[in-house]
C-alpha cells in the first residue's frame, strides 16, 4: 500500500461530514436549513481536519525526534496541562468557551514550558524529555482529579470536552487556534530535512551541522504549539498522533520526508472520520472523539502491522 | 604534501573530564591512519571532535581548510563523513533510505533525492556487498549488517575524509576483508581514512600509518611495521605481552586452543594472511 492513493481519503470524508448526517443525506441547496445545517457540519469538518492535522504532525515530529514508536503530542505533559488550565479556568466559574479554549492553551505551553525546563537540566537527550514529560503527566492528573472532585455537578461539563469533541467549536476559536496549529506543523515540516538527518544517529547528525540539543528544543515546541491549539479546539483527542505518523510509515516507508505529508493527511481524515461516526453513535454527534478515533485506528493498525510482518 | 587534517596540541574533555591533552599530528590525503589504544584512551573523542560532534577544549584542529580554536566545533560540513561505533538510527528506516539521507544531508525539506544522489547510494551499497539490504529496514538487519550499511553510507558522499570508529567491530571475516578493500579503494582517491579500531592484524594490513593513544596522550606515531611493536603495545595497553606469551602453551595443553588463537592474534598482531 504504497503511495498517494491515501490522500482521497480526506476529500471523501470531508465531503460525506457536509452532506451525511444521522438522517442520511441533505440537499444543502434545497432550502434554508439545508443551508444553515451545511454551515454547521462546515465548521465541523474544518474544525476536524485541523486538529486531526495538527496532532498527526505533532506526533510524527515526536516519533522522529525521540525515535519513539509509542511518542504521542501528549507525551511531554501537553495534554495533563490542558486539562489543568481548563479545569481551573472551570473551578474558578469562567465557563465561556473562549475562556476554556484559551485556558488548555496556557496550560499546554506552561506544561511544556516546564518539561523544557526540568529536561534541559538533565541534558535534554531523548530520555530526559520522555522522563520529565511522563512524570509531569502523572503530577499534573493528579492535580487534575483533585479539582474535578471538587468541581460538583460542572463535572459533566468539563468530561465532555476531556473527552474530546468539535461539537462545541466555534468559528472564533477556529479563527485563532487554525494559524498557531498551521504554524507548528509548517515549523516542524521546515526541520525535515534536519529531522531525518537526526535519524541517523545525534552523532552523525551533528558532524552534518545539525545541532541535535536546539532542534530538540525547536520541534518540542512546535509540537506543543500545534497540539495545545488542537486542544483548544476539541479538548485532548487521543490515538490520532500515535497512529496517523504509525500508517503513514507502514503505507510509504521509514524517510521522514515522506511518512510526514501522508501523515498529516491520514490525521485530518480519521478525524473527520471519527466526528462523522460520533453522528451516528450519539444524536446529536456528542459521543466522545478518542473513543471512535481508537476504534477505527487501532483495526487499522493491527492489520498493516500484521500484513508488514507477514 | 599538504597535510588536510592538524591538531596542535589539542585537548579533547568529555562529560567535564579531560581525556586527551597536548595532542599534535597531522595526516594527509591519501592515506589510511588508524587510531588504536586501549578502551578509554580517546579513540572515540578525538573523532567525535573530528566530526564536528564534540568542542576542542584546548589547542588548534583544522580539517579540509576549517579550523577550530577552544570552545570551538569543527564544522567541515560534507568534506567529512562520519560513521559511529554503535549506530543509533531509527529503527523504521530503510537501508537505501538511510545512504540517500545520509548522502544528501540536512537539506531543504521540499529536495528529493536526484537520479545521482539514488546511483551513487546504491552503487554504495553494491561496493559493500550490501544491495540485497536495500529495501530492508533497519530493525531487520544484524548489527554486522547495519555496520556495512553505515560505512556505505559514509562511502556515499565521497568527502575527502572518512572517519570511522570501529567499522570492523561485529563484521565477519568477508565483511572484514570488503570493509578494509573499500577503504584502501578511498584512500587510493585521495581521501584520508581515519580508522579508530582494536582489530590490530588487520590495521597491519591495510593501515599506512598508526597513532597510539594511551593513558590521554599519544604515545607513538609513524608507519605501521615500525610502531606496533610488542615492546610500544606492552607499554600502551598496560599488558606484559611475554608473560601472556608464556602462558599460552600451558593454556594449549589444558584443552584451550581457541584461547590460544585468540591471544595470538590480539597481542602478537600477527598477519593471518590475506581472507
Amino acid at each position: 500500500m504504497r503511495g498517494g492513493l491515501l490522500h482521497l481519503l480526506l476529500p471523501v470524508f470531508f465531503a460525506l461530514s457536509l452532506f451525511l448526517g444521522p438522517y442520511g443525506l441533505i440537499n444543502p441547496f434545497s432550502h434554508g436549513l439545508g443551508a444553515f445545517v451545511l454551515e454547521l457540519r462546515l465548521l465541523r469538518a474544518l474544525a476536524a481536519s485541523l486538529v486531526g492535522l495538527a496532532l498527526a504532525a505533532s506526533g510524527s515530529g515526536l516519533q522522529a525526534l525521540l525515535k519513539n514508536p509509542l511518542a504521542d503530542p501528549y507525551i511531554l505533559g501537553v495534554s495533563s496541562g490542558a486539562a489543568l488550565g481548563v479545569l481551573a479556568t472551570i473551578a474558578a466559574g469562567f465557563i465561556w468557551p473562549l475562556a476554556v479554549s484559551l485556558s488548555a492553551l496556557l496550560g499546554g505551553l506552561a506544561a511544556l514550558a516546564l518539561v523544557m525546563a526540568v529536561s534541559s537540566a538533565l541534558g535534554l537527550t531523548r530520555t530526559s524529555m520522555v522522563l520529565a514529560g511522563v512524570a509531569l503527566s502523572y503530577a499534573l492528573s493528579s492535580i487534575d482529579m483533585i479539582i474535578m472532585m471538587d468541581l460538583g455537578p460542572a463535572v459533566q461539563g468539563s468530561l465532555a470536552w476531556l473527552f474530546g469533541t468539535v461539537a462545541y467549536a466555534l468559528w472564533g476559536e477556529l479563527a485563532y487556534a487554525a494559524p498557531l496549529m498551521a504554524a507548528g506543523a509548517a515549523w516542524i515540516f521546515l526541520r525535515a530535512g534536519h529531522l531525518e538527518s537526526l535519524m541517523l544517529g545525534d552523532d552523525v547528525a551533528e558532524s552534518m551541522g545539525v545541532r541535535a540539543r536546539r532542534l530538540r528544543a525547536e520541534v518540542a515546541v512546535a509540537s506543543a504549539l500545534s497540539t495545545s491549539a488542537a486542544v483548544a479546539v476539541a479538548g485532548p483527542v487521543g490515538f490520532v498522533g500515535l497512529v496517523a505518523p504509525w500508517i503513514a510509515r507502514l503505507g510509504s516507508g521509514g524517510a521522514f520526508r515522506r511518512i510526514y505529508p501522508l501523515s498529516l493527511s491520514l490525521g485530518a481524515s480519521l478525524t473527520v472520520a471519527a466526528d462523522l461516526a460520533s453522528r451516528f453513535v450519539e444524536p446529536g454527534g456528542m459521543a466522545p472523539l478518542t473513543s471512535i478515533t481508537a476504534l477505527m485506528g487501532a483495526p487499522v493498525l493491527v492489520y498493516l502491522l500484521a500484513r508488514w510482518r507477514g | 604534501m599538504n597535510p588536510v587534517l592538524e591538531a596542535d596540541s589539542l585537548s579533547l574533555a568529555y562529560g567535564g573530564r579531560v581525556v586527551l591533552e597536548g595532542l599534535s599530528f597531522e595526516a594527509y590525503p591519501g592515506e589510511v591512519l588508524a587510531v588504536v589504544g586501549p578502551n578509554g584512551a580517546g579513540k572515540t573523542t578525538l573523532l567525535r571532535a573530528l566530526s564536528g560532534s564534540l568542542e576542542v577544549a584546548g589547542g588548534a584542529l583544522s580539517c579540509c581548510g576549517f579550523s577550530a580554536a577552544a570552545g570551538e566545533r569543527l564544522g567541515a560540513g560534507d568534506r567529512i563523513s562520519y560513521a559511529p561505533a554503535y549506530p543509533d538510527v531509527d529503527p523504521w528506516i530503510s537501508a537505501l533510505d538511510l545512504v540517500l539521507s545520509y548522502r544528501m544531508g540536512p537539506r531543504r525539506p521540499w529536495a528529493r533525492p536526484s537520479r545521482e544522489d539514488v546511483g551513487a547510494a546504491l552503487e554504495s551499497l553494491r561496493r559493500l556487498g550490501a544491495a540485497a539490504l536495500g529495501p530492508r529496514r533497519t530493525s531487520e538487519m544484524s548489527t554486522g549488517e547495519l555496520k556495512m550499511v553505515m560505512l556505505a553510507a559514509a562511502l556515499s558522499r565521497r568527502s575527502d575524509v572518512l572517519l570511522l570508529d570501529e567499522p570492523l567491530a561485529y563484521l565477519d571475516l568477508r565483511n572484514q576483508s570488503i570493509a578494509m578493500s573499500a577503504l584502501r579503494a578511498e584512500a587510493r582517491r585521495g581521501a584520508l581514512v581515519l580508522v579508530a579500531s582494536h582489530e590490530l592484524h588487520l590495521l597491519r594490513l591495510y593501515a599506512d600509518r598508526v597513532l597510539v593513544l594511551s593513558g590521554g596522550r599519544a604515545v607513538a606515531m609513524g608507519r605501521v611495521d615500525s610502531v606496533l611493536s610488542e615492546d610500544l603495545l606492552e607499554r600502551a595497553y598496560g599488558v606484559p605481552l611475554r608473560e601472556e606469551r608464556a602462558l599460552v602453551p600451558s593454556i594449549h595443553r589444558a584443552g584451550g586452543a581457541r584461547e590460544r588463537r585468540s591471544y595470538c592474534n590480539y597481542f602478537r598482531c600477527g598477519a593471518p594472511g590475506r581472507y
